[in-house]
């Protein structure tokens, strides 16, 4: 029997997604103001993959610019029976993809470039900000390809299926690249620990 | 970086709990919207017929921002691929039946064989290509005959891909391949464009200078 | 080239004077106009220089000055040499009819590390010795520099290209349209695009490739890094990557109806049995790095050496 706090949750995501669906169906009709709604909704997300996947603010604020403006110029092809959100992810994803022809990119692993990203990202209400920063900072480093596969599969929570089609990658080396990228955040991480201080 | 790509179960455990409990969301440290509302309303200044002649860098960046609207267009049409093979990529527009037909200036309508390319991009297109045909004018008569030639040839590979999309409608190979083909026609445009574009700063002078501003 | 006087019967005393003087003056005095031209130059600036036709050489040196010298050709307006806000400009200025031009050829010598642009219409352009970002741009005339691990950027309609690398890591570009492209010792990331010319690079090592062609032939030689990216798509230009080195690399070869030919690894496979098209999927060693060729009629090949 469902207690009376899920109903009232359900009760709660089902209003949200049918003023969703309104939005979209207006902002599909040409209203820019109701697409601005769904952009204040979703632009955290999505400008947060960006950022990780990227590992540079300027590039991740063009990807998420880029991503919404596809969005935009789409809408008439979306289907409203899947969520919107889920639709932007994906969009993201390939602007992120399309943008990695830029030099930016190629500077993940830059020093400077980490530290700027992780301020970026630290959360200072987590428990060890520290370590919230180091690992965020360490992500940035990691090579393009398996910092693309950890972000989705680890942070996003894709399947590995997922994930591969996203990027357009087999699914094996999806899976060699997240082992990649766990090796190489376990001996970063592992590294900072052993005392240095990162400041 | 190690050698050895194998951690340690506990710490695989551990790196991973950390992940999941990274936030999901970041608000960005501006505001992105303005960007974008200026990109999705850049479609409602009508284009001028006949202007005054503007500077070169005027042109350039009309150019690049069409260049801009019609690649991301582009890129859009496939965006959605995992639609069962047989299915075409873009609907048709209910008043477009089965076509290839050819708009003014020689590239193919269409996207496979019961698509058209969305009317917004070859919207976008056409108007890159007539800004750039003055520009391609002013090209020295050798160059601009290869520059035609070499448009004809892409012309000629995005024909013989559609006529390959009859057969096997849905091919992602097929499809890709064509859009690669849109994608750098458009590329060439722009590049010759940006090459015009220097050629006529570095050309002009003093009088022709004065007119530009 | 012959100057012809011709004098009314007063002046023919003069005009014989000036007669004699021709023939034992040098012809340049008679072509062009000598340039001599010298400015003080931030190391870190840029020199824009721009060039009909004739030819534009840059070296660079470290003094921070910019020397331009060379022959201005008959008939041209003038040469505009200016500088301002760390940025010098070189442009040859022709007159609003310019069919009786003859070319102009500039020498430039610049600070090594200066940022260096250049545009022709025609003029072939050579560079040595810079460090710094270059972009270079013609319609048809051709283009020689070397790569010091900065940015290069080639852009031409019908003109070649011709890159001599270092091996050090730099982001170089190389956009035609029917002009050849020739590349060695490059690093880094590669980017190469054509309709109808033949791009033949090698890499010491490289992090990424995008290669595009219509119908002119892609050539890639030398070794992937350990991530590398490379993306190769041609419609009936054939494709070759003769790999070096240890790979661990991921292959997802693909051709429509061209023949793909592979030196190791499984055979290619038909895609669908109701039609034609290949592919071969491949991943060698770790399959780190990934690499995807795909062609609609040209024939592809893939080696390693």
């Amino acid at each position: 029997m469902a207690q009376a706090g899920e109903v009232v949750d359900e009760l709660q995501r089902a209003r949200e997604a049918a003023e969703e669906r309104r939005l979209v169906a207006s902002a599909a009709d040409g209203s820019s103001a109701s697409f601005e709604q769904l952009y204040r909704r979703h632009a955290p997300r999505v400008y947060a993959l960006c950022l990780r996947m990227t590992g540079n603010v300027a590039t991740a604020e063009d990807c998420t610019q880029d991503a919404f403006v596809q969005a935009w110029r789409n809408l008439a092809r979306f289907e409203t029976r899947s969520a919107f959100g889920t639709w932007v992810h994906r969009i993201a994803v390939n602007a992120v993809l399309q943008q990695g022809r830029r030099r930016q990119e190629t500077l993940g692993s830059e020093d400077s470039v980490e530290r700027e990203v992780a301020d970026v990202l630290a959360d200072p209400a987590t428990v060890d900000p520290g370590r919230s920063r180091d690992l965020e900072a360490a992500i940035a480093g990691l090579p393009r390809g398996a910092r693309h596969v950890l972000v989705l599969v680890g942070v996003y929570g894709h399947s590995h299926e997922e994930a591969s089609q996203l990027l357009g990658i087999a699914v094996g080396t999806c899976k060699a690249q997240l082992h990649r990228a766990r090796a190489l955040l376990g001996a970063r991480l592992g590294e900072l620990e052993t005392g240095h201080d990162a400041g | 970086m190690t050698q050895d790509e194998r951690a340690p179960q506990g710490a695989v455990a551990r790196i991973d709990s950390q992940l999941r409990e990274l936030p999901r969301e970041i608000e960005p440290g501006r505001d992105l919207w303005p960007g974008i509302a200026a990109r999705i309303d850049e479609r409602a200044a009508p284009a001028p017929a006949s202007e005054p002649r503007r500077s070169a860098w005027f042109w350039q960046a009309a150019a690049a921002v069409a260049l801009v609207a019609a690649s991301s267009l582009l890129t859009a049409t496939l965006l959605d691929r995992d639609r069962p093979a047989g299915q075409a990529v873009v609907t048709a527009a209910p008043s477009n039946p089965v076509a290839t037909s050819q708009d003014a200036v020689g590239m193919p309508a269409a996207f496979g064989p019961a698509g058209t390319l969305d009317p917004e991009y070859l919207a976008a297109r056409k108007q890159l290509t007539q800004m750039l045909d003055q520009r391609i004018a002013t090209l020295p008569p050798s160059a601009r005959a290869k520059l035609e030639f070499n448009l004809g040839e892409m012309r000629r590979a995005a024909d013989e891909i559609n006529a390959a999309l009859a057969a096997q409608p849905g091919d992602p190979l097929l499809e890709e391949l064509l859009l690669k083909t849109y994608q750098d026609e458009l590329a060439v445009l722009s590049n010759v464009s940006q090459l015009t574009g220097s050629l006529e700063n570095a050309a002009a002078s003093p009088a022709e200078k004065r007119m530009q501003l | 080239m012959k100057t012809v006087i011709a004098a009314a019967p007063c002046c023919q005393p003069v005009a014989r004077a000036i007669a004699l003087l021709a023939a034992t003056l040098p012809l340049a005095a008679f072509a062009g106009t000598p340039i001599n031209k010298l400015t003080a130059a931030d190391p870190t600036g840029t020199v824009e220089i721009s060039n009909t036709a004739g030819t534009v050489t840059v070296t660079g040196w470290d003094r921070n000055e910019v020397e331009v010298t060379g022959e201005l050709g008959k008939g041209t307006e003038r040469l505009d040499f200016t500088t301002a806000d760390k940025i010098t400009r070189i442009k040859v200025v022709l007159p609003n009819r310019s069919y009786n031009v003859e070319d102009t050829d500039l020498i430039v010598k610049v600070p090594a590390t200066s940022l260096v642009s250049v545009n022709t219409v025609s003029a072939d352009i050579g560079v040595q010795g810079v460090r710094g970002t270059q972009r270079l741009q013609s319609v048809s005339g051709e283009m020689r520099t070397e790569s010091s691990g900065e940015d290069i950027e080639c852009r031409t309609v019908s003109g070649d290209v011709n890159i001599a690398g270092s091996g050090r890591k730099g982001l170089v570009s190389i956009t035609t349209v029917s002009g050849d492209a020739t590349a060695t010792r490059l690093a880094g990331e590669v980017n190469g695009s054509t309709v109808s010319g033949n791009l033949t690079l090698g890499v010491g090592e490289t992090s990424r490739s995008r290669l595009r062609s219509t119908s002119g032939d892609l050539t890639l030689q030398g070794s992937l890094a350990a991530d590398a990216r490379l993306d190769i798509e041609s419609i009936s230009g054939d494709v070759r990557l003769d790999l070096v080195g240890k790979t661990g690399a991921d292959f997802d070869v693909a051709s429509f109806s061209g023949d793909i030919r592979n030196c190791f690894g499984p055979r290619p496979v038909r895609t669908d049995e109701y039609a034609p098209g290949k592919e071969w999927r491949h991943q060698e060693g770790d399959g780190s790095a990934r690499v995807r060729i795909k062609t609609l009629s040209g024939d592809v090949s893939v080696c390693r050496k």
